[in-house]
């Protein structure tokens, strides 16, 4: 049986983009998409999360007539600043744990945007008509409203706007991240990503045991 | 180009090739062929041309409803003659698709040339709708029930997008007359709406994906035992599975 880890989340830039982190991370991990359930637990009461992760383990249960999942990734952005992301982590875990899932969660704090600040490189390779976001050395997980920051950081003076960043680019930016070998050298500090990349890790290394 | 014991049978590169398996004639294939070349002839693939269809009929009845439904007007006609209980069954299903619904009238046009002209009549609304002026999903309703209420259809009917200007509302009834037409001929019809396909049984579906190495098409994606377990186990329905990607048929 092929072992598949399943990756949930908001929406495709998200899941994409989270593929190529998981890969960049421990290469060679075999990982698919899962569009359904789209949102997990923002602004959702406690009921309706629960709801929401047993139809993930449905999902899950599905999958499981034809491939063993050893783990799944669940993405939900924060939006909120750290460390926000520790208690949704824990929430959206906790909740699928409880449904027999073994799950890591990916709740970059405030949005998945602020993890792009790690690697200036990836993003000035995905287009030559951005700048170097800066931020190096920096906590980006304090950064609010990160999308609409990075936006801002990118766009060169007097810049064309039609260049701006966009959603669709965040699975590029994510890509070259893997491409130029560049996940364990982040410029900057995010812990919402360093707790990923370890649980990630962890139980990855775990399941091979 | 195709060669037949030598003999060279010009074919266009467009061409289905039906025309080609008549050409061959008795003295040089068995007759079987001829039987192939006319069962394959009689396959619909139907795809309603709503601009035409919504037009008045150039013949007043026709025992025959064209692929693109251009001739629906006098298809029905010749339904309200000959098979009236078919006809009141269609109006039933419009009632049931659309609210206000209330039936059709089929004038014959006269002068020298004959045809059939439908108009709607409509709960609250004085007077009579042409078909001419009916919307696009009204038509296209009706022409797929004109279709599969066919007393005499093909042996096969093929169908792209079939839920295509449907309300998800009428979708229950769509696929059970998808159900009933399916004992009289095979249907096959694509659609792309998790909404229907979570109407669907497990052996009424089949996945297709293309092989994003070589874009050969895979047909099944997925078996329907497997597909049978998946829901099983999940409790979820086909159109949900589907669209979180666990049966295959969706971008990768």
């Amino acid at each position: 049986m092929t072992a598949l880890v399943l990756v949930f989340g908001e929406d495709d830039n998200d899941r994409e983009a989270v593929c190529h982190l998981a890969r960049a991370l421990c290469p060679g991990v075999c990982l698919a998409k899962r569009r359904s359930p789209l949102v997990l637990t923002k602004g959702r009461a406690e009921a309706e999360a629960r709801k929401q992760a047993s139809r993930i383990a449905a999902v899950v249960r599905a999958e499981r007539i034809r491939s063993e999942i050893p783990l799944v990734l669940a993405h939900e952005d924060c939006d909120a600043v750290e460390p926000a992301h520790e208690a949704l982590a824990d929430r959206i875990e906790g909740n699928l744990s409880r449904e027999g899932i073994p799950c890591v969660a990916v709740t970059p704090a405030f949005e998945i945007e602020a993890w792009w600040f790690l690697w200036p490189r990836a993003v000035t390779a995905v287009k030559s008509h951005w700048r170097d976001p800066g931020q190096q050395g920096r906590e980006v997980g304090l950064i609010v409203d990160a999308k609409e920051a990075l936006r801002h950081a990118l766009r060169k003076p007097g810049g064309d706007r039609r260049h701006d960043y966009k959603e669709s680019d965040s699975p590029k930016i994510a890509a070259k991240v893997g491409e130029l070998e560049l996940v364990d050298q982040p410029q900057a500090r995010s812990a919402s990503f360093a707790r990923f990349a370890t649980k990630l890790r962890v139980a990855l290394r775990d399941g091979e045991k | 180009m195709v060669w037949l014991d030598g003999r060279k049978l010009d074919m266009s590169k467009n061409s289905s090739g039906l025309a080609t398996l008549r050409k061959l004639g008795k003295p040089m294939v068995p007759e079987q062929v001829n039987d192939l070349a006319v069962l394959l002839e009689t396959f619909r693939i139907f795809e309603v041309d709503v601009a035409k269809a919504r037009m008045p009929s150039a013949v007043a009845v026709s025992g025959t409803l064209a692929a693109d439904a251009g001739n629906l007007a006098s298809f029905l006609a010749y339904l309200k003659q000959s098979h009236e209980p078919i006809f009141d069954q269609i109006l039933d299903d419009m009632r049931y698709i659309l609210p206000g619904f209330a039936g059709l009238h089929l004038t014959p046009i006269g002068g020298a040339a004959a045809g059939m002209v439908v108009e709607m009549e409509e709960r609250g609304l004085g007077g009579r709708t042409p078909l001419a002026a009916a919307s696009f999903g009204t038509i296209r309703a009706l022409a797929l029930l004109a279709m599969l209420h066919d007393p005499d259809p093909p042996r096969l009917t093929c169908v792209e997008e079939v839920d295509h200007g449907l309300h998800p509302y009428a979708l229950d009834r769509l696929v059970e007359r998808l159900r009933d037409a399916s004992q009289r001929t095979q249907m096959l019809v694509a659609t792309h709406s998790p909404a229907l396909v979570n109407r669907l049984r497990s052996d009424e579906l089949i996945v297709c994906e293309r092989d994003p190495a070589t874009g050969a098409s895979i047909i099944p994606a997925i078996d329907a035992a497997t597909v049978r377990a998946m829901a099983a186990e999940s409790d979820l329905l086909l159109g949900e599975l589907w669209f979180s990607g666990c049966l295959g048929g969706v971008p990768s």
